[in-house]
């Protein structure tokens, strides 16, 4: 446990050590244009209007039935042949790529336009396989590179853990390794340089070995193993799902999000995961917009905080970088805080509901309009950077090779039009808006002992996702600033 | 339940209302677009100003630098370089969509700060 325990700091710190001026998805620019205020004003007068229209016409018990509706696909796939085959060559993709990542960041180019490394774990995992993963299914667990390799290690030999795991741990070792992971792709150095990134990927590597040597890997996955519970949770929201409540565990198609009402958030640390999940998302497009450029303005001038701010940089650590930690930790607590506040309102519906209750059941309802912003954040980002890949496909280590002839693609910026995003953007979160509202809303019949108390819980929720999604559209309504310099204090000539 | 039915359909009449009314921003469609900006000590006073242009706009963007500088305006891919007290410029045809920052380009490291952003609106 101690190994764990230890391993984030050490982790932050070698990272914080080697700080240079960072930004987040170094190479690809972002080319968004604001969403224009009548667009902005037309998606929250949409949110609002539907929130009440559900709350109005929802309120039978038929409508939730209608939204667990599902058409099996595959009664038995885990008897099949061909879906035995397909979980190979998924384990074996996984696995091939986690080697070319750590290849090419410990021997590639130094450059992260040059280099595959960034490129794949950034943009084509955490950012395209992240949807992938919301909209379609929830391929992870096959691809999963650390439990291939270490049931191949494994073959045959007993892997019975040397420990249980505490019961006291929880599942905060996932939130933490989370928010640890957050941090390396909004603040850390692993956007820009390849082989700190490879460094990072294994670190982490021998952590999970690590970790699910001595507890075992269930253990491990279930509580400290922060992408195996992101991906089950936004997995949950897909189309295609494999349902956990069925011993074959059937195939399924079902709406997009109803899978929520089957993932559960059982204890705190699973709730304040969901948090940190919506606050790290959140603060991404935050830490781009003019207010928090000016937040940071306002800090580089201040008198008060001035030693402060010169303190922190005699220990050679970048001011900005310092502050958006603070930011980036501080985040997730607002977010639970705003949760806790809701959901205490939300238990005065009934008096045999508690605080508790109303916090475990709920979380998993307000995914919907993070995957949706995170759509609307990225989506011309991952057509744009994703590009990328055409050459470094021919070129993966910036060797100068040309592997399929395709080395010398020059990117097209025009792949999408600023009209077609705004309205993706629109779309997407008015849609998880409402698929959010009806999820919560079945939620509070099922958690409710009568429809009336189930229908009056909702109102606080409803104030709750309506201020989300404008607080969504907000950030995508502003300009993407790049952030001032306040790595130096400034200079008495300041502008007026 | 009836009382909040109303309110619903009325919030709704009004989102559609705001929909229809939504036709993207007001800009006049200008054939030639001309700016010019002077540049003291790698900035531009008063903060990094955003310019604004339509879609197929013929864009001319002047500078002056008190200093020699490159400046980069990215996805245009274009590069201006500055002679101290010498104009020079940007032009271009405005084709693609989007909002670009022009940065200066690295001496050495350090920080960029926008010198100016671009704002491209489709027509």
């Amino acid at each position: 446990m101690r190994l764990l325990l230890c391993t984030v700091p050490v982790v932050l710190l070698l990272a914080a050590t080697s700080m240079r001026r960072a930004e987040a998805h170094a190479f690809g620019q972002r080319y968004d244009l604001p969403l224009p205020l009548d667009l902005y004003l037309a998606a929250a007068g949409a949110a609002v209007a539907v929130s009440f229209l559900i709350i109005a016409l929802f309120s039978a018990r038929l409508g939730t039935r209608t939204f667990r509706t599902r058409l099996v696909l595959w009664q038995r796939p885990d008897e099949s042949a061909s879906w035995r085959i397909l979980g190979h060559v998924l384990r074996a993709v996984g696995v091939a790529i986690f080697f070319l990542i750590i290849s090419a960041g410990l021997v590639g180019a130094a450059s992260p336009v040059k280099n595959i490394a960034p490129l794949l774990v950034w943009v084509l995992w955490w950012v395209g396989f992240l949807l992938f993963t919301a909209l379609i299914g929830n391929l992870w667990p096959a691809l999963d590179p650390w439990a291939s390799l270490r049931n191949l290690a494994l073959r045959g030999r007993d892997a019975r853990p040397r420990l249980a795991w505490p019961a006291w741990l929880g599942g905060w070792p996932a939130v933490l390794l989370f928010l640890a992971f957050g941090w390396a792709e909004l603040i850390g150095p692993f956007g820009e340089s390849p082989s700190d990134l490879a460094l990072l990927v294994l670190a982490y590597s021998l952590l999970a070995w690590g970790g699910m040597m001595l507890f075992g890997d269930a253990a491990w996955h279930n509580n400290a193993d922060p992408f195996r519970r992101v991906f089950g949770l936004i997995g949950a929201f897909s189309l295609f799902f494999r349902t956990q409540r069925e011993a074959d565990r059937p195939l399924v198609l079902r709406l997009p999000g109803s899978g929520l009402l089957e993932a559960g958030t059982g204890r705190i640390s699973d709730v304040v995961f969901v948090m940190a999940v919506l606050a790290t998302v959140t603060f991404d497009g935050f830490s781009e917009t003019p207010l928090w450029a000016a937040f940071l303005d306002w800090i580089a001038r201040s008198q008060m905080l001035r030693p402060v701010l010169l303190g922190i940089s005699s220990f050679g650590i970048g001011i900005l970088d310092a502050i958006r930690t603070t930011a980036l930790i501080v985040a997730p607590l607002v977010a639970v805080a705003i949760y806790t506040l809701f959901c205490a309102l939300t238990s005065l519906a009934d008096r045999a509901v508690t605080l508790g209750m109303v916090m475990r059941a709920f979380a998993v309802s307000l995914l919907p309009i993070a995957i949706a912003y995170h759509l609307s954040h990225y989506i011309s980002y991952l057509l744009l950077a994703g590009q990328f890949a055409i050459p470094m496909a021919s070129d993966p280590f910036g060797f100068g090779w040309d592997l399929f002839g395709t080395s010398r693609y020059v990117m097209d910026i025009g792949i999408i039009g600023a009209r077609q995003v705004w309205y993706v953007a629109v779309a997407a979160l008015v849609t998880g808006h409402i698929i959010s509202v009806i999820v919560a809303h079945s939620i509070a019949l099922r958690l409710f002992p009568s429809a009336r108390a189930a229908t009056l819980s909702q109102l606080p929720f409803l104030v709750l996702m309506v201020g989300f999604t404008a607080c969504s559209l907000w950030i995508l309504a502003q300009p993407v600033v790049n952030e001032p310099a306040i790595g130096n204090p400034p200079a008495a000539s300041s502008a007026p | 339940m009836d009382c909040l039915r109303n309110f619903a359909f009325g919030a709704l009449a009004v989102a559609i209302g705001l929909l229809a009314g939504a036709t993207g921003p007001g800009f006049a469609s200008a054939d030639e677009m001309a700016f010019h900006l002077a540049v003291e000590g790698g900035e531009i006073a008063g903060g990094a100003p955003t310019l604004r242009v339509t879609e197929g706009d013929d864009v001319t963007i002047e500078l002056v630098s008190d200093d020699e500088m490159e400046i980069h305006l990215h996805g245009y891919d274009i590069t201006v370089v500055l002679a101290p007290g010498e104009a020079a410029a940007f032009a271009f045809r405005a084709d693609i969509a989007g909002r670009f920052p022009a940065e200066p380009h690295d001496h050495g490291g350090g920080d960029h700060n926008a010198v100016f952003y671009l704002e491209v609106y489709p027509k």
